[in-house]
């Protein structure tokens, strides 16, 4: 298989042979395809305003058309984004003020009001597409259910915690006599013990290695006390 | 072989991709058993580390086991070796690595040019994580090529399993080295913004560092409750004030120590105004962080503090109270973790039944399903907090 993406690896780097299905969802990729249609829609709406008041029957609004031109615009970079959800929600209200904007081409001293009637009905079925793909993102990426309660994975053995402790010890030091990291960062020798605390059993909890003592007295092993500008 | 392969923002893929093969002495090649999708996976994820291209492997939490070993590897790797691949690739013969300065090593950016310009100078090589660092594929893939092999593995005991050493990789030395930062002593508040894989760790080291009280600070009721099980003090942002709650939790004076396990990515919302202020900076790519959290931290820390920030930042940001941090006296410490330095320590200390740091885990699933895994991590869905994917 051709890619692209062949032409910048490194010599001897694994190169693409198949490639398999996108992580990104379908409604976001749906939506992505509206945060370009509103960029493309703003530019043209930035760059050619006079060619589409004349084709509504919408003459001296120029400045109008430019002002949702740059909200089209701001409205795709938001659905391009990250924040596609805030993005298409903002492009469904842009649809209402667009909605609006139309609507009062539609008086009979319009003589392209057939013009404008049209562009209501793409706005309209634009906004259809708009909501079903808030719709679909929201479903997407909701988070469902109640939260999953993990008080029970302490990692500390079953063990719960009550102030102090001991700090890193010599063996790497001692194992890598070439290392001579900065002082505070170095870990620690021989100095005195700080640690005062102790891992305690909770209540009721297993010490399921039946090793709560060791525990104990290990937790107070060597501190790590580092003076600033040890 | 099958490989996740990022495509573009949002978009990866599992791939069909050609075998790697040694391409130099001190190359291994590795069979990977098991790997994690990281929270900074998440900011390569979202297009914002500059530097990704289409076609590069992701993963840097990775462990496997060695298939085929380059002329150069002298011993200290053979074929059948049970190793996790530390993110940071290390010669472990320059001065930055003598000096156990592992993630800031002078010889394994292959992109070195590139890294002078942007940093100023360069960094370590990092698996799947930009070509900012050397373009390296990354380990979510069935097999990885392991440059500077004989430097860059921990060989893991018998006795552990896949699921409690492979986080030697990253995230439990990344905590670590977190609250070794800070330097705690035993009067210390240590507070701990973001209850994800790494915070989860920086608590637990916290705690085994031996800090008065540890506080953690989220807005997920699943993240806070695991935080809870090791006894940390929670906060939830979406329901009380973090700065009141912080300074009535000691006394009205700020925590002494700061562990910023957010980075770049802080929530954006309407009751942070500064977040949406940052994302439209980002839109405009005139910021490339959401540095929340930092500003909160230099805000609320004790003076004569310590700001210690394992969560990634990728560039510019803008906004930062610079004068209050100098006026405060705060020290910050940061960077990318000197893996290495630690897990020799931390090895001993799961053997030893001290910390399991699989207590993380909350999914597993095949490295075929690995682009959806992305996109639920992502939403924080099914309350997930940690992804290992068994390729």
């Amino acid at each position: 298989m051709f890619s692209l993406a062949n032409l910048t690896r490194s010599d001897g780097d694994p190169k693409i042979i198949a490639t398999g299905p996108s992580s990104l969802p379908g409604p976001d990729k749906f939506a992505r395809g509206l945060g370009w249609f509103s960029i493309g829609l703003g530019l043209t709406e930035l760059l050619a305003p006079r060619a589409l008041t004349r084709w509504l029957g919408m003459p001296g609004m120029e400045g109008l058309v430019r002002c949702f031109g740059c909200r089209e615009i701001a409205a795709g970079m938001l659905t391009l984004s990250t924040e596609r959800r805030t993005g298409v929600a903002s492009r469904v209200l842009g649809d209402g003020l667009d909605i609006v904007a139309l609507a009062t081409a539609l008086g009979p001293d319009n003589s392209k009001r057939q013009n404008a009637g049209l562009a209501l009905a793409l706005v309209a079925g634009v906004t259809l597409l708009d909501i079903v793909a808030s719709a679909a993102l929201a479903d997407t990426h909701a988070r469902r259910g109640n939260p999953r309660d993990y008080g029970d994975r302490s990692g500390l053995r079953g063990k719960q915690w009550r102030g102090g402790g001991r700090g890193p010890t010599a063996d790497h030091a001692s194992r890598s006599g070439t290392v001579s990291a900065p002082s505070v960062l170095r870990p620690a020798s021989s100095e005195p013990s700080i640690g005062k605390g102790v891992l305690d059993e909770a209540p009721g909890a297993a010490d399921s290695d039946g090793e709560g003592d060791d525990a104990t007295s290990r937790s107070t092993g060597q501190g790590s006390r580092h003076g600033f500008g040890d | 072989m099958k490989a996740l392969v990022w495509h573009g923002k949002e978009d990866i893929r599992c791939d069909s991709v050609t075998d790697p093969t040694i391409q130099d002495p001190r190359d291994a090649i590795i069979k990977v058993t098991s790997c994690a999708i990281c929270g900074s996976d998440l900011h390569l994820f979202h297009n914002l580390v500059p530097a990704m291209l289409p076609g590069d492997i992701m993963g840097h939490e990775t462990m496997g086991e060695v298939v085929e070993v380059g002329s150069g590897i002298n011993g200290s790797l053979k074929k059948g070796d049970r190793i996790v691949i530390p993110f940071t690739i290390t010669c472990g013969e320059c001065d930055q690595c003598r000096r156990g300065n592992f993630s800031v090593c002078e010889r394994t950016n292959r992109r070195k040019d590139l890294a002078d310009k942007v940093f100023g100078h360069t960094t370590a090589g990092l698996f799947g994580y930009s070509h900012l660092t050397g373009g390296y594929p990354g380990g979510q893939a069935e097999y990885l090529r392991v440059p500077f092999a004989d430097s860059t593995h921990i060989k893991v005991p018998n006795s552990l399993s896949d699921e409690q050493a492979l986080f030697l990789s990253d995230i439990l030395p990344t905590g670590w080295q977190a609250a070794v930062q800070c330097d705690i002593e035993p009067s210390d508040t240590v507070a701990v913004w973001g209850c994800g894989p790494v915070g989860q760790m920086a608590i637990r080291s916290a705690i085994l560092l031996g800090a008065k009280q540890v506080i953690a600070i989220d807005r997920l009721p699943e993240r806070l409750s695991m935080a809870e099980a090791a006894g940390a003090i929670t906060i939830d942002r979406d329901q009380e004030s973090v700065i009141e709650r912080l300074n009535e939790l000691t006394g009205g004076r700020g925590p002494e120590k700061c562990i910023d396990a957010v980075g770049t990515e802080s929530h954006v919302a309407l009751s942070l105004p500064d977040t949406i202020y940052d994302r439209g900076m980002q839109m405009l790519m005139m910021e490339n962080d959401r540095p929340h959290v930092l500003r909160e931290i230099i805000y609320v820390c004790r003076p004569a503090g310590t700001v210690s920030v394992p969560g990634v930042y990728t560039g510019l940001v803008d906004k930062i109270p610079l004068g209050a941090a100098m006026n405060k006296g705060l020290t910050f410490r940061m960077g990318q973790t000197h893996v290495k330095r630690w897990t020799d320590d931390l090895t001993r200390r799961i053997e030893e039944g001290e910390i399991d740091p699989s207590f993380v885990i909350t999914h597993t699933a095949g490295l075929d399903e690995g682009p959806e895994m992305y996109d639920l991590f992502r939403d924080k869905r099914d309350s997930c907090i940690k992804v290992v994917l068994k390729p």
